[in-house]
């Protein structure tokens, strides 16, 4: 309860800091907020994008809160989610186009995802365990090291031709992720996909394996204290390497959405920095798969109305999104600042509020 | 031309003979090194900035997001008071404003500090690109700097005499210079004065620094601040100096890798310096081998060559490198108690 006030304050105050520069720009805030609500959640086609753009951002939330949990930084999430998104590309090309039992050839895809991003995960995981090198340097260098490699491999040797972006050839259709728009009464073209569903499902699954089960149990006791857990028998080293892999495999995972649900190919340049914002998102959400989910959609409305507000001002452009999750994650990790004075006042007010609306 | 002497002259320009050649010319050494001093100066700039932050316990993975600020600001200062000079100290000025942000949020309220390192720079890359629309009128890019109103290069008296040490040293626009002054002064500065004394002991003994009296809260603000203005000169060097304007993601990872010379110079300004230069040798090299193959390796792709210095970063940590080169209280806020 306490750490959900603390995201909504934290909401309102990065707001609140945004009005005051776009009045700065010179264009109405409340414009601004307007155009900010209606675009993300005015109406379904609306929405629909938000849940396509929260989909990536649950997967990758998880997998920092995952690490997070373990005591690791995981901020190689976008080299991460590019390995997951060209193995499911190249590996998919070569599924046949007919196949009667397609959802085994999908639960496949999702393997390849999940490995490849593992296999990108573990790196830094066993570079931390073993050579004890800190993992936020390893996996910013991974990212960098990620993208280009594959830029390359798109380019020189997985290039579809018949296009002129550099990008992969397209997945037959029997291993794509089928629209929400089949089920639910959206646009034929918009493009959330079964992927969301997907998304809900692994943090309901992360979130038994982290509070129900014993390695949940580990990974947490090392998140604690490494010395604590190594003392109580706990094999450090490998829960450093599991979690890393395990992270890196939940931002792989992300491919489902774009890859298998969207874009039906690898694309250079397809994610919009969607694992910097699952850091985000995570931190946001407080670690925990529900709060991660709320956030993504949050952050996922947010890029979504970007665009919109692109269009509908006149000096504005979608870099106010930016700019706006940028001071969320300010605010939210400032712990320092829910403890001043004034804000003790005010986090007190809101607590005996909700409190007696509870009894009434 | 006869016959012989034309198939020796295409020999001689075929793709494998223009690449022995290249590697034997002098005037290319002197354009490679000269780049290489040039494409150095950014990140020598941010690694100081970050050497300023984490010695005095302020992890800042926020470099790059502070240099993209402070080369916007810096093309929007050139441009509206038509002075480079001007341009530079706007560079500086706005990303030390950005950078008090870091600084008040980890110094003053505790955050986490790498997750305010993302924050700014999440936000700078949103704030810098959200301006140049609003005062440029296109996110992409500023208009271009004319040659009059842009940062001239200065030649050093004597040293350009030399041959080749001159032209690879002289003909730089002044904030080479600058930087490869700071760096000597930051070393001395760290190693020789009071301040410096107290800098080191502020990151590595909070507590023990205190109790001498010595302001850790504030010095720490004070060290984040500097590292701003030291982003914001790479920033400018970006904008004003090396490029004429200012355009969207144009640092490109820099910060990063101004990062990661710090660590490899193991927090210490001489050594960063070296890594800088090793950083900015490849990044040279790799804009001279695309197309140019090289002797017995045939043509490398230049993403491969790009990869090089993080491929080295990430080698150099897991084998010489403890985490005992870093400063001890890194990361860990100072509470009094």
């Amino acid at each position: 309860m306490k750490s959900l006030i603390r995201s909504i304050i934290a909401l309102f105050l990065a707001l609140a800091c945004t009005g005051v520069l776009v009045s700065c720009i010179g264009e109405s805030p409340w414009q601004v907020y307007k155009i900010l609500f209606t675009s993300a959640f005015g109406s379904l086609s609306a929405f629909n994008y938000t849940l396509y753009y929260a989909t990536p951002l649950i997967f990758t939330g998880l997998a920092v809160a995952l690490a997070f949990h373990v005591g690791l930084f995981n901020i190689g999430c976008e080299g991460q989610l590019y390995m997951g998104a060209f193995a499911t590309a190249v590996i998919g090309t070569y599924i046949p186009a007919q196949s009667s039992f397609p959802l085994l050839w999908i639960a496949l895809m999702i393997l390849v995802a999940f490995l490849a991003g593992a296999l990108w995960g573990i790196i830094p995981g066993l570079l931390k365990a073993y050579r004890g090198s800190h993992e936020v340097i390893n996996t910013i260098m991974m990212n960098f090291i990620s993208i280009s490699l594959l830029t390359y491999f798109a380019l020189y040797h997985f290039k579809d031709h018949s296009i002129q972006a550099i990008a992969t050839p397209l997945i037959p259709e029997t291993i794509r992720i089928a629209k929400l728009s089949s089920w639910f009464p959206f646009e034929h073209t918009s493009p959330a996909n079964f992927a969301f569903f997907i998304a809900l499902g692994t943090a309901y699954l992360l979130y038994i394996f982290l509070w129900k089960t014993r390695y949940g149990f580990e990974y947490r006791a090392v998140g604690k204290s490494l010395q604590v857990a190594h003392s109580t028998g706990i094999n450090v080293k490998k829960v450093l390497i599991f979690s890393m892999a395990l992270s890196g495999g939940l931002a792989g995972l992300v491919a489902l959405s774009e890859v298998l649900g969207h874009l039906y190919r690898f694309k250079e340049g397809f994610s919009h920095g969607y694992g910097f914002l699952g850091i985000a998102v995570a931190l946001l959400g407080r670690n925990h798969p529900l709060g991660i989910v709320l956030a993504s959609i949050l952050f996922g409305a947010l890029h979504n109305s970007g665009i919109a507000l692109e269009f509908d001002t006149a000096h504005i452009s979608r870099d106010l999104v930016g700019v706006i999750q940028g001071l969320i994650i300010l605010v939210t990790t400032s712990d320092g600042l829910f403890e001043l004075p004034w804000m003790k006042k005010i986090l007190k007010n809101m607590k005996l509020s909700i409190l007696q609306k509870g009894k009434a | 031309m006869d016959e012989k002497n034309s198939k020796k002259y295409e020999a001689f320009y075929s793709a494998e003979g223009k690449g022995i050649m290249l590697w034997l010319d002098l005037a290319f050494w002197v354009s490679l090194l000269s780049s290489t001093l040039r494409l150095s100066t950014p990140l020598t700039f941010a690694a100081l900035g970050g050497f300023f932050s984490e010695r005095s316990g302020v992890v800042n993975i926020a470099l790059e997001g502070l240099m993209l600020i402070g080369a916007f600001a810096a093309a929007w200062g050139n441009l509206y008071f038509q002075s480079s000079v001007a341009g530079v100290l706007c560079g500086i000025l706005a990303a030390m404003l950005v950078a008090s942000l870091h600084a008040v949020a980890c110094v003053k309220f505790k955050a986490d500090q790498i997750v305010s390192g993302m924050a700014i720079n999440i936000f700078a890359f949103g704030l810098a690109p959200m301006l140049s629309k609003a005062l440029f009128g296109t996110r992409g890019s500023s208009p271009q700097i004319l040659s009059e109103i842009h940062m001239q290069t200065w030649n050093i008296p004597l040293l350009e005499k030399i041959p080749f040490f001159g032209d690879v040293l002289s003909h730089h626009i002044p904030l080479v210079y600058l930087a490869i002054v700071f760096v000597f002064m930051t070393h001395l500065w760290s190693k020789k004065s009071a301040l410096g004394l107290h800098h080191r002991a502020v990151g590595d003994h909070p507590e023990a620094a205190d109790s001498l009296g010595i302001k850790v809260n504030r010095f720490r603000i004070v060290s984040v601040l500097c590292s701003g203005v030291l982003c914001g000169l790479a920033g400018a060097f970006l904008s004003i100096g090396h490029g004429s304007g200012f355009a969207r993601n144009m640092t490109s990872g820099r910060g990063y890798i101004a990062l990661t010379a710090m660590i490899f110079g193991k927090w210490k300004p001489i050594p960063t310096f070296f890594a800088c230069l090793l950083f900015g040798f490849t990044d040279a090299l790799q804009i001279r081998m695309q197309g140019t193959p090289l002797p017995g390796l045939g043509e490398i792709p230049p993403q491969f060559v790009q990869l090089l210095p993080y491929v080295v970063t990430m080698v150099v940590l897991a084998g010489f490198i403890g985490s005992s080169q870093a400063p001890k209280a890194l990361g860990i806020p100072y509470i009094k108690e």
